[in-house]
């Protein structure tokens, strides 16, 4: 980066949704990272939590901003993080008053990034943090690659999970061609292996409630409840439809919204809990090769998730994985049997041509400059971790890639 | 509204009885009774006292123009609260008396029927409760306080201690540097972001723009709040030379406490960077009190500062 300023300014009207959306992220990782996509005139602002099993992008496009670097300063590039404690309170300031314009500088030479907010009264309240110039953060999936696909409003999802108690530490969704059910993971497996069941209850939801709904396999995931309920944090403000990816256990489930007359979009990728180890969903084919990924996995990375799952079955469960749902099998032989009947239904056909089309464009992706460090939210084990990406320069196509 | 049960008019036998045995002793000690003072709510003298209350002890004197309460923290914060004749419902004084006591203690005693708080915004809410004060020369005998809500009466003998010298900060009045007077209300919003965790707070007052800056440097970056001499919320500014001062932190947490229950803040700094913000708190009566606090500056952090006098500040005791 360079000696200069960068300095954004947001109008009044999309200062709350702003501050929403930076919230949300501040309570889903410890770090913020900030980066400036001159291809799509984007600000993005991503996070991955400590663990690495959630991340979240959220890209400000340029018409979201009154003002907006000059064509010159856009050579430069941003790219930084910050912490998202000090971050926290600049939006906690930014939520609370009433602000008739709200700046965001760059100073490159204090490596200092303000949050200059305009209240009433003449009042100048300015919130700064220092950055670290650093990579950027990216993750790697696939949506195209996805067998199941649906869409609902926000609110609606929000309304629908509300009352799932936060102490649930994870939540399920078993997805059928008729029925969408969100429940708690069926057993709590002791260290004596005895099972006890405990209290539990399921939302069931029919084709209808969802915008577009395209099931081509039947999907029983869990992830994590707490993330899911900070990123619903976002349905108060906007209701909007938001799109969800998904399909065998361990793949990662991928919630997308855009925000398109508020100029403004987000992603967020939850790793999902895996099956057994050694266990795969045979007749699931993985059509990225990101099978090339699981090999030249971190043993740190593999510990963290391990630690995390650990960490969340909570105390009186044991240190045990949670193991799949006994069904799971016989699930997964009902697949052929579902895609007969599906192909012949055209009722339940996906129509969704908006995310077909941008989905279809990144065929013609650039390679990513040398260095970047991406983490990889691999499909089989439901891993991620970081990895250099000049290992995989080839594996470009299968990016997620905003640079389009 | 019921006929209340008060210290001024007692209708009831059994409060009668009571009545008269503090009158009795009263007769009895009459040349010992140096102060007499009643206050028809005590909430009024509570919330100035909760202001101040920033250390165990305070010193309580009663002077003919009304009483003056002062606290201490480690020789470096001053805090005073002066509440007038006028305010109170009666005001006897004999001689001019000055003890130390326990404030909380004292706090204790006035808020002993409780303390009602508005369910939605959390503030209290006024009371019923009367106070008298009563208070003999002679020093083996107590502070007596006589709260009084609905015909029931708690006595409270306080025990006081031995009067110390109080802190002269020697403001010097005449050689006031800058003087800024807000609006409570909106500087209370002003700050409400302001990182109370910093280590010190800086205060930047010069006569152009920004007029007023508070900065407070946390770590891994600053807050800081600029008041434009044209806000609504300044009502005064008076600025003869820049000032550029910094003060620990703590100091601004007490005057954030005081801001919910004044009117107007003034804040005034000297030539040797003392800072003294004094509030004006309006209660039931048209006489305001005021509080005030003396806060020297974080003089190692000043070392360079060309503008203000190199004076140190010198404190000088009674």
């Amino acid at each position: 980066m360079t000696e200069k300023k960068f300095i954004f300014v947001i109008p009044p009207e999309h200062v709350r949704h702003f501050g929403k959306a930076l919230q949300v992220l501040t309570k889903l990782g410890e770090e913020i990272y900030i980066e400036l996509i001159t291809k799509t005139n984007g600000l993005s602002f991503r996070t991955a939590n400590q663990s690495r099993s959630s991340y979240s992008c959220i890209t400000f496009y340029r018409d979201f901003f009154q003002e907006w670097p000059q064509d010159d300063l856009q050579k430069e590039k941003i790219k930084c993080r910050i912490s998202a404690k000090r971050c926290m309170s600049a939006v906690h300031a930014v939520l609370s008053s009433k602000l008739t314009r709200l700046e965001l500088v760059f100073d490159d030479r204090k490596s200092n990034l303000s949050f200059i907010l305009h209240c009433r009264y003449n009042i100048i309240k300015i919130h700064s943090c220092f950055y670290i110039d650093c990579e950027k953060l990216q993750a790697r999936f696939d949506k195209q690659s996805y067998k199941n696909c649906v869409s609902i409003m926000s609110k609606t999802l929000q309304d629908l999970t509300a009352h799932f108690p936060a102490k649930w530490d994870e939540i399920t969704i078993r997805a059928t061609k008729d029925q969408f059910i969100i429940k708690k993971c069926d057993e709590i497996v002791h260290d004596d292996e005895s099972i006890v069941y405990g209290m539990n209850f399921q939302v069931v939801c029919e084709p209808r409630e969802f915008i577009s709904y395209d099931i081509q396999y039947k999907s029983d995931i869990t992830f994590c409840l707490r993330e899911f309920k900070f990123l619903l944090g976002l349905a108060d403000l906007l209701n909007l439809p938001m799109t969800i990816y998904f399909d065998s256990r361990g793949r990662p489930i991928i919630f997308c919204f855009d925000a398109e007359e508020f100029y403004f979009d987000g992603t967020f990728v939850f790793a999902t809990m895996a099956n057994r180890e050694g266990e795969t969903d045979i007749s699931f084919n993985m059509t990225q090769t990101s099978v090339n990924d699981t090999s030249t996995m971190d043993e740190d990375d593999l510990v963290s998730y391990r630690q995390y799952t650990i960490n969340t079955t909570g105390v009186n469960r044991g240190g045990k994985k949670r193991p799949a749902p006994s069904t799971s099998p016989t699930l997964e032989t009902q697949i052929n049997p579902i895609d007969e009947e599906f192909n012949i239904d055209e009722d339940n056909i996906s129509i969704d041509p908006k995310q077909r089309i941008s989905t279809t464009n990144h065929k013609n992706t650039t390679t990513t400059a040398f260095g970047d460090t991406t983490y990889t939210v691999l499909s089989q084990q439901s891993i991620v971790g970081l990895q250099q990406s000049e290992d995989f320069m080839a594996d470009m196509t299968d990016d997620e890639d905003e640079e389009n | 509204m019921l006929e209340q049960m008060s210290l001024f008019d007692t209708h009831q036998e059994d409060t009668d009885e009571e009545e008269n045995n503090v009158n009795e002793q009263e007769q009895t000690d009459n040349d010992d009774i140096a102060f007499v003072a009643k206050l028809k709510s005590s909430r009024t003298l509570a919330s100035i006292l909760k202001t101040i209350h920033f250390a165990d002890d305070a010193i309580f004197c009663a002077l003919p123009t009304g009483i003056k309460i002062i606290v201490e923290d480690k020789q470096c914060v001053q805090g005073n609260a002066f509440i007038d004749t006028r305010v109170f419902d009666s005001y006897e004084l004999v001689r001019q008396i000055r003890f130390r006591f326990h404030l909380e203690t004292v706090l204790n005693c006035l808020n002993v029927f409780g303390i009602p708080l508005d369910p939605v915004t959390h503030e209290p809410l006024p009371t019923n409760v009367a106070v008298q004060i009563h208070y003999r020369e002679n020093q083996t005998h107590p502070l007596q306080l006589y709260l009084e809500e609905e015909g029931v009466i708690t006595e409270c003998l306080i025990k006081v201690l031995d009067d110390t010298d109080t802190i002269d900060f020697d403001f010097q009045t005449e050689n006031v540097v800058t003087k800024v007077v807000f609006k409570a209300s909106g500087f209370k919003e002003a700050l409400s972001e302001i990182d109370l965790k910093a280590d010190c707070i800086e205060l930047l007052i010069t006569q152009d723009v920004p007029h007023f800056r508070l900065i407070a440097n946390g770590c891994g970056g600053s807050t800081s709040v600029d008041i434009n001499q044209d806000s609504p919320v300044m009502d005064t500014f008076l600025c003869t030379e820049p000032v550029n001062n910094r003060y620990k932190t703590q100091f601004f947490q007490y005057i954030v406490r005081a801001l919910s229950i004044a009117s107007k803040l003034s804040l005034r700094i000297d030539a040797a960077g003392i800072l003294c913000a004094q509030f004006l708190i309006y209660t039931e009566k048209d006489k305001p009190s005021l509080v005030e606090y003396f806060f020297g500056p974080d003089e190692e952090l000043n070392e360079h500062e060309a503008n203000t006098q190199s004076s140190d500040v010198v404190l000088i005791e009674d």
